[in-house]
């Protein structure tokens, strides 16, 4: 470039291009300015001592050349010796650093600006590149099979107790465990199709006609299954140990519940290391059992109204034991989804038994009455729910994401936060992975910086356990009492490097409502009975719920919302039972009402004047403190769910 | 005679604003002229007069411009700036004082051929 053409640049813009193109330009090669002089070679030695001490940047390198080797020639045109010059230019190595300091002192600002943050970004490189180095040096070394904890009170259960035992053959014989739409072991016979709708309906009801015709049919058919489920139904367990990886279970269990698994060696070839550990933690655990008990226990409620209208008060009797047993099965395995299923299941067994009592058909007998009273109040609705197998699940995940140093600590690894990100990729947004590369990149070098974010997994797990005890000390509290403290709130406010709690461990305080549901109905459902043993007796219902007391109730069952009995009154024909509701006030049994267009509020006064409120339904109904919820719960008589 | 190190770091720069006070000069002429017109008593070790410039130039007192000189040769050549003027006749009045500070002390008996250089002398 010409000289004079660069100085009427200004200076930055010559700054910023020098700056960008000294290490690729032969302009600023200051070796071989050197090089190319004519000077002699113990100078030239003098000058590159110098320049090369100075560790300065390349253009300035060059340019001291250039002035030193000038210099110099100027001294050998005065006819200076080699020897006069290098003894007059003085020590190479101090003039190299007086160079350096005066140069450093002479740098612009944009260009310490501009070194300052190459050197900064390279830092970060640096840094980074150690990071990931690091990061990716662990491994996930899981060592626990936690299925062995999962399953070790199934396994004390002895045969006779298991009800899969009971089930597992005809459940494959029937196709119970099929879950295509058009397979026979749906059961789509029972339930009622509206015309107007593809979608299957309520369960069907003898005065259905046709309908109802075909469902029977459908039920004497299955009268091998049915028989199945009623004896299976009464025993403690369902007794099926769970495994993560379906070629552990026997070829039976395989028949009946995974009728298209096609085996393991197919499915190697399409997983990959993120995959088979996501498939062998407890996350990744089938329980395809759960559902088909619900079907079971809809299959036994149908049953039960085509047994009542043959007469066959035992067979609706067992069928509603069965239920019972059934619900307390499914809960065997301790996830908070078998709890839910399992309140599902033992409501499906109070609606059986109010409406088998209600039926015109009824006509239990006495015997029956009180297997029926044995079969709703046999288990706890407490019993029913458990955060056991979640417990473990976080644990489980923790030692599938985390390396562990033998210490029970270790830190965040690359294999374990791609099977993070595949599990929240899976379950909470159900996009496919691998299909964007631009994020799966980002995603990837990202990566490593969690290392600086993420909780150890001590951290972790001490946190995990510490909400686990705060669920334990408050989860079983009263309902009326208000001293309980928000986990659910506590949990959302933690840190985000506690991000494995946040995703893994569910939001068990809302199950509490699931739970006090569930206690209610059965308690109600269990005075139901024992005023229908008190009529068997007197000839008619109690005055009062202290008269069912003693013979017909060991205590008075208890109302959520205040501790105190639940309200029992005697109507002319019959009797209701209600709770207060959450507004802890006793409205006499009048029902909360909602509005139409939006069940979710209560009904304004004008909605109620106009016709456009309705009573709150029994899965509306939330069962926590609330005092604008103005109103109480029907209990008894019981309107039938919506299906 | 040759200054002791510390006070050629305090005058060295004034000598040289004084030098190029009357035109531009590349690095070798400087040098020349220091040992010429100071009777050797700024002679120094040529490896320190560069420093000393880049010194001036990070201050604003100097410029350079690289640009052939009379043989053809590019050179860098240094020039005063209105910063270094004004800079050199605060270093002038600076050295008077004290040239006559340490007269009154009884130093040296008269105003030396330095100080009559520093005062103006060479311009």
């Amino acid at each position: 470039m010409n000289t004079s053409y660069l100085n009427l640049i200004p200076n930055q813009i010559a700054s910023l291009g020098d700056l960008i193109v000294s290490p690729f330009v032969s302009r600023y090669d200051w070796k071989r300015h050197i090089e190319h002089s004519q000077l002699p070679t113990a100078i030239k030695r003098v000058v590159s001592t110098v320049i090369k001490s100075t560790r300065l940047m390349r253009i300035e390198k060059s340019q001291v050349a250039q002035e030193l080797l000038a210099h110099f020639e100027d001294g050998i045109q005065r006819n200076k010796s080699e020897t006069e010059l290098v003894d007059d230019f003085g020590d190479p190595k101090v003039a190299a650093s007086l160079i350096r300091n005066s140069k450093l002192k002479g740098r612009s600002m944009f260009t310490k600006i501009f070194r300052g943050g190459l050197w900064s970004l390279l830092a970060a490189i640096a840094i980074y590149v150690g990071l990931y180095a690091y990061f990716h040096a662990a491994k996930p070394n899981p060592s626990t099979d936690y299925t062995i904890e999962l399953n070790a009170n199934i396994q004390k259960t002895s045969a006779a107790d298991r009800a899969w035992n009971v089930y597992r053959d005809v459940w494959t014989k029937f196709e119970f465990g099929n879950e295509q739409a058009d397979s026979p072991g749906q059961f789509k016979e029972i339930y009622y199709k509206n015309r107007d709708s593809n979608q299957d309906g309520r369960l069907m009801l003898p005065t259905d006609g046709a309908q109802w015709d075909l469902a029977v049919k459908k039920l004497d058919d299955s009268r091998e299954l049915l028989d199945a489920f009623r004896l299976g139904g009464t025993r403690p367990s369902f007794g099926f140990e769970l495994h993560t990886d379906l070629s552990q279970y026997s070829a039976e269990d395989i028949a009946a519940l995974f009728p298209h698994y096609q085996g393991r060696a197919k499915d190697e070839n399409d997983f990959n290391e993120v995959d088979r550990t996501l498939d062998r933690s407890l996350v990744g655990i089938l329980l395809p059992h759960i559902q088909a008990m619900r079907s079971a226990a809809r299959i036994l409620h149908v049953d039960t109204r085509y047994a009542l209208s043959q007469g066959d008060t035992e067979r609706a009797t067992q069928d509603i034991e069965a239920v019972f047993g059934m619900a307390h099965q499914v809960t065997d395995s301790q996830f908070l989804i078998c709890s839910l299923v399992g309140f599902a299941i033992h409501n499906i067994g109070c609606e059986m038994v109010g409406e088998s009592l209600r039926s015109p058909d009824g006509h239990f007998d006495r015997e029956q009455l009180a297997r029926i009273q044995t079969a709703v109040g046999k288990h706890s609705m407490k019993e029913f729910i458990s955060f056991e197998s979640e417990r473990l699940m976080v644990k489980d995940m923790i030692q599938r994401l985390y390396s562990d140093n033998g210490k029970g600590d270790g830190r965040l690894t690359a294999d374990g936060m791609n099977v993070y990100q595949q599990f929240t990729s899976s379950f909470y947004t159900n996009q496919p992975q691998g299909t964007n590369w631009v994020e799966h990149i980002a995603l990837g070098l990202g990566q490593p910086l969690t290392l600086l974010t993420a909780a150890s997994r001590k951290q972790m797990s001490d946190k995990a356990d510490e909400i686990q005890n705060l669920i334990d000390e408050n989860f079983h509290k009263p309902l009326y009492t208000k001293d309980v403290v928000d986990v659910e709130t506590y949990k959302a406010d933690l840190d985000d490097k506690f991000f494995l709690i946040k995703a893994f461990l569910p939001a068990t305080m809302s199950l509490r409502s699931a739970v006090f549901r569930a206690e209610t109905e059965q308690s109600a459902a269990q005075i139901v009975v024992a005023a229908y043993l008190y009529k068997m007796d007197n000839g008619e219902f109690p005055e009062t719920l202290g008269q069912l007391v003693g013979k017909y109730l060991r205590s008075a069952p208890i109302d959520p919302f205040d501790g105190q009995p639940l309200r029992y009154k005697r109507t002319a024909e019959h009797f209701v039972v209600y709770s207060i509701g959450g507004d802890q006030f006793d409205d006499g049994g009048i029902p909360v009402l909602v509005s139409s267009y939006t069940p979710t509020r209560a009904a304004t006064a004008d909605e109620i004047e106009n016709g456009n409120a309705r009573p709150q339904r029994r899965g509306e109904i939330r069962y926590e403190l609330n005092p604008s919820v103005k109103g109480d719960i029907e209990l008894w008589p019981r309107a039938a769910d919506d299906e | 005679m040759k200054l002791e190190r510390e006070l050629m770091r305090g005058a060295g720069p004034t000598a040289v604003m004084q030098l190029l006070s009357s035109g531009e000069m590349y690095g070798y002429q400087i040098v020349e002229s220091l040992a010429a017109h100071s009777k050797g008593v700024f002679e120094m070790g040529q490896s320190t007069l560069y420093p000393m410039l880049y010194n001036l130039e990070a201050k604003g007192l100097v410029s350079s411009t690289n640009k052939p000189g009379p043989n053809g040769r590019e050179r860098r050549y240094y020039r005063l700036t209105a910063a270094g003027r004004k800079r050199l006749e605060q270093d002038r009045q600076q050295w008077l004082a004290l040239i006559e500070g340490l007269g009154a002390l009884g130093v040296h008996r008269s105003v030396s051929p330095l100080a009559w250089k520093l005062s103006g002398g060479l311009t």
